[in-house]
């Protein structure tokens, strides 16, 4: 195969029929005055020191645009509220009832939340949880094999740099990277993809509008670089199921002049890197090299490492100081955005010096703040929870809603598959699966990790929310229909034997709403529902099963809010 | 199963309960699949401005695999690549197609024929996304596919019937070429019946009562309006919205019971699985579906093309003619349109394995219905089809086509973001010679 793929010459219907005109139409229209990047414009002296706690960095800068507007915030959320968004962000389910009392039998002070916080962080269920979530972020949730590897770096509390350097560098080891080669092997026939996904997923920025043209306004995005990212990984190929590299090979393309040109490496907006001189061998060479190669994948053996490694230059270009923001910020962008609904910079990958996040200097001080602290997302994650804007009330019912990007009140937020659908499990479980008295607490521990893994089979009827999400009707009929939800759920979850013991209807709606929603239910939701068991009497089990699906497939459940 | 209504299979109940179909869901009326009685009141004149305003809708019979351009519409007899097939002449003068469809032969003047499509894009995957959506998806941006869009434009909001249906029974080439609705959301994404032709969780349970059922609805939505209200956004709405159309799209299970269908018509069809699923999609078309798919696979004949072809060609010409003869006696062809393409066609040239591999330089499609002049033949290839020689049309150019027979200006704009996307790529046009 020759190693460099002839590039498509370009032309104007070429553009058009793949598609790529968009791109350009974009650029042009979102296109403002050539300026310099926001961040060459921020005031250093207005940077809040860095030894101050993330969580006040998140509020001082939060507020200070806030007040700036004359926009009051929404005021702390009720405790229950609180908690349950901390059990579905850090664990990606709601808490159970035993969970929610201790929590209240807390004296609700910051200091107690805090104590919740590292306690929550430090369970084998946090862990769980995020590894599940960097797997949408890197492979769209479809990696089973990458998914033992993100399962370790997790639990091995890797760096988001050192996770970034194991999945580019591709290379799996059984003990200490199972699976980790998985993320560039499903991209390999292709390198514009692959490109794209790593400039998308790692440094938030979509190049491929620059793949026809330079950007006519945002200086950051030009021909030279799109095929310069290209070109990280237009020398690794797969052998025999192995990942290689060689050691020649350049990506040409074609100017929007019709001029060929030959693409250097280069890394967003930076100068092109310097490398050593590749020398295209003869065809002689070339065979040997195919024979050789054929050798290696008969034997099922890796082939030798390239003596000088492209995708080792983009690790280190990515991770250099003066690049550093670009990697930095986007993964501060990511987290921040999966746990307020919104980013500091929208869309995700537009992450470039054109677009200004909503506080730039606030996002300046977390990136430069992940990166001074081993890219730890712990610490990251730890920091967004702990801060008053983010245990802000999602209820705002005093004129207009305040736009996203303030941060002024909750956003609420669908629950992504894995969260619904635990979280529906956890809701009709009988209350002492996990809170009977005596159980010891690692016993609690196997039954809450043995009940999410019986949950995962649910997961296929919910859409992974995205941009404009929809809920699809075949969630609703899976919801109103299925045998799974009327046996396993209803019928058998425990939850309604738990109810059936009880006598008093007030004492059965007080403990549905407890076990689902996770909060006493209010005066009227108590007459609203005693009122349809006192109506159906006459069939007071068909009765009691309705109502609890209907709140278990009320709004409240299916939002994070 | 609930089979207390009846879907009437006469003609013109057919016509009069599509009428009152469009007429009881523009009010909001709960019933779903037409009594008679409310139906015989209207005069003639009122079922045909009724019926003027049904939709459009679309079948596409999707080809999986590639079917031989030269065992069906461009024949190529007597020469080095032509087969073992003779051509037979149609009903259109001058224009012969394969021998293996002699049903569609006699229908010519009712179908319209595209011999010159140069798609450019020979794997199955690959090829399959771009027919389906008109172009390739950019790296960053995945396009809605052809049922989407038609769903999303000709479907009505408060249909009670899914707006887009695809059959795939078939396990080859399931996987490549998926259905997406990309940007449009999961509103318009398909119903997919591949493990049968009752879609999942239609049924109510045994377990609770018809009026329960209804009762623990309105309970929810009752919860539900207090826990919005003060934090509603666009996802909450269209989750309350889900739910709102669980029991009309129940109400709809009939639809999917080809048992309801007379014998006599299911024999019509004959007795494969792509026959009795055309018939399903027409049952669906009538009863407001804006798109169905249905699937045949598997045509990818790299070895034994001609006894692939030889037994896969004639089902397919008395699938396409039957449905054609059908839809037509009930009213609904001037208001359907069908089409029939896979992700590419077969080379000229014969392998040694007595096959035809990938081909997509030099391929046809046949469609007929909706917004189309009949009998027309479009472009053409060379004498051994290796190549287009007059008016080449590309996968967009199709796609634009198929939009504009049924109404959709290809010109339309969807917004992701501030970035407008048109439903074609720009300067991509309708084959206007082809248009009714």
């Amino acid at each position: 195969m020759n190693p460099v793929e002839p590039q498509p010459s370009y032309s104007a219907s070429v553009l058009f029929r793949s598609g790529i005109f968009w791109a350009l139409a974009l650029c042009l229209q979102s296109g403002a005055l050539a300026a310099e990047a926001w961040w060459d414009r921020i005031d250093m002296n207005r940077m809040l020191p860095a030894d101050v706690a993330i969580s006040s960095v998140i509020d001082q800068y939060v507020d200070e645009n806030l007040s700036g507007l004359k926009v009051s915030p929404a005021p702390e959320a009720p405790p229950e509220t609180r908690f349950r968004r901390l059990m579905l962000d850090l664990h990606g389910r709601i808490p159970t009832l035993a969970e929610m009392d201790e929590f209240l039998a807390g004296n609700g002070t910051r200091e107690n939340w805090q104590i919740w916080v590292d306690r929550l962080i430090e369970a084998k269920g946090f862990d769980r949880f995020q590894a599940n979530e960097l797997n949408w972020l890197l492979m769209d949730g479809q990696g089973t094999e990458f998914q033992k590897y993100l399962d370790l770096a997790v639990s091995d509390r890797k760096g988001w740099d050192e996770i970034f350097r194991d999945v580019i560098t591709g290379q799996a080891d059984p003990d200490k990277r199972p699976g980790v080669d998985h993320f560039l092997r499903p991209r390999l026939s292709d390198p514009d993809k692959m490109a794209n996904d790593v400039s998308i997923r790692f440094f938030g920025v979509n190049i491929s509008c620059a793949q026809c043209h330079d950007h006519p306004d945002v200086k950051d995005w030009t021909q030279d670089t799109y095929y310069g990212m290209k070109s990280f990984f237009s020398r690794t190929f797969d052998n025999g199921g192995f990942i290689a590299e060689r050691d020649y090979g350049l990506v040409t393309y074609k100017t929007t002049k019709n001029e060929d040109k030959s693409a250097g490496l280069k890394f967003f907006g930076g100068a092109a890197l310097a490398e050593p001189a590749s020398v295209e061998p003869d065809e002689d060479k070339k065979k040997a090299e195919r024979q050789q190669l054929e050798e290696f994948k008969k034997n099922k053996l890796a082939p030798p490492p390239a003596k000088y490694s492209r995708r080792a230059r983009l690790i280190e270009a990515g991770l250099a100081e003066e690049q550093e923001h670009w990697f930095a910020r986007a993964i501060v962008n990511q987290v921040w955005h999966r746990f307020f609904g919104y980013g500091l910079v929208m869309p995700l990958d537009q992450m470039h010096g054109e677009n200004e996040p909503s506080h730039p200097e606030l996002m300046h001080w977390l990136a430069r703040d992940l990166a001074a602290h081993d890219y730890d997302l712990t610490r990251l994650i730890r920091g967004i929870v702990s801060s008053r804007t983010w245990q802000r009330d999602s209820l705002w019912e005093s004129g207009d809603r305040p736009p996203l990007d303030l941060f002024a009140v909750s956003h609420p937020r669908p629950l992504a598959p894995r969260q619904y659908a635990v979280s529906l499990k956890f809701a009709t479980s009988a209350p002492e699966t996990f809170g009977a008295e005596g159980l010891a607490p690692e016993e609690v521990a196997k039954r809450i990790e043995n009940t999410e893994r019986s949950a995962v089979g649910y997961e296929r009827w919910f859409e992974r929310p995205g941009e404009n999400f929809n809920v699809d009707v075949g969630e609703a009929l899976f919801l109103s229909n299925s045998a799974e939800v009327q046996s396993q759920l209803l019928d058998g979850g425990g939850l309604m034997k738990s109810l059936e013991a009880l006598t008093k209807p007030e004492e059965r709606i007080r403990l549905a709403s407890r076990s689902i929603l996770l909060r006493e239910p209010s005066a009227d939701e108590l007459s609203l529902l005693s009122g349809f068991l006192a109506e159906r009497g006459d069939q007071p089990r068909d009765a009691l099963r309705q109502m609890v699906w209907a709140i278990l497939s009320s709004s409240e459940t299916r939002f994070n809010y | 199963m609930n089979h207390g209504q009846h879907f009437c299979g006469t003609s013109a109940h057919d016509i009069s309960r599509r009428v009152f179909l469009s007429q009881s869901l523009a009010v909001g009326s709960g019933a779903l699949l037409g009594t008679s009685g409310a139906v015989h009141a209207l005069d003639e004149d009122a079922l045909n401005a009724a019926l003027k305003k049904t939709g459009r809708n679309v079948i596409l019979l999707w080809l999986a695999g590639g079917a031989s351009q030269l065992e069906t519409w461009d024949p190529k007899p007597g020469r080095p690549t032509g087969g073992p097939f003779a051509s037979i002449p149609t009903s259109v003068p001058g224009v012969h197609i394969s021998e293996l469809m002699p049903k569609m032969a006699k229908r010519m003047h009712r179908t319209t024929l595209i011999r010159s499509l140069n798609t450019g894009d020979g794997g199955h995957g690959t090829g399959a996304e771009m027919m389906l959506r008109g172009r390739k998806n950019e790296a960053a941006l995945q396009y809605p596919d052809l049922g989407a869009i038609v769903a999303k434009e000709l479907g009505r909001a408060d249909s009670k019937v899914p707006g887009y249906v695809s059959f795939y029974s078939q396990t080859e080439g399931r996987g490549s070429g998926k259905l997406s609705p990309a940007f449009l959301g999961a509103r318009y994404a398909p119903m997919n019946l591949d493990d049968g032709p009752m879609p999942p969780n239609l049924s109510r349970h045994d377990a609770i009562t018809d009026l329960g059922h209804r009762d623990r609805a309105r309970l929810r939505d009752l919860l539900s309006a207090r826990f919005t209200s003060g934090r509603e956004t666009d996802t909450m709405r269209s989750h309350s919205a889900a739910y709102a159309r669980v029991h009309g799209l129940m109400s709809s299970e009939p639809l999917f019971d080809i048992e309801l269908e007379p014998q006599w018509v299911r024999d019509r069809y004959g007795p494969s699985l792509f026959g009795q699923q055309a018939l399903m999609a027409r049952r669906m078309i009538e009863a407001g579906v804006s798109f169905v798919r249905v699937s045949r696979a598997w045509w990818d004949s790299h070895g034994q093309n001609f006894e692939t072809h030889a037994e896969m060609v004639p089902e397919l010409d008395h699938v396409m003619s039957t449905l054609m003869d059908d839809l037509d006696q009930r009213g609904l062809l001037d208001s359907t349109l069908v089409v029939a393409f896979g992700e590419f066609g077969r080379t000229p040239g014969v392998n040694a394995s007595l096959g035809r591999d990938h081909f997509a330089n030099a391929w046809s499609a046949a469609m007929f219905g909706c917004g189309l002049q009949g009998g027309a033949v479009y472009g053409k290839t060379d004498d051994d089809g290796n190549t287009v020689t007059e008016d080449e049309v590309g996968a967009g150019e199709l796609f634009a086509t198929i939009l504009a027979a049924i109404g959709i200006d290809p010109d339309k704009e969807y917004h992701v973001g501030t970035r407008p996307i048109p439903l074609v790529n720009p300067g991509i046009k309708p084959i206007r010679s082809l248009l009714a």
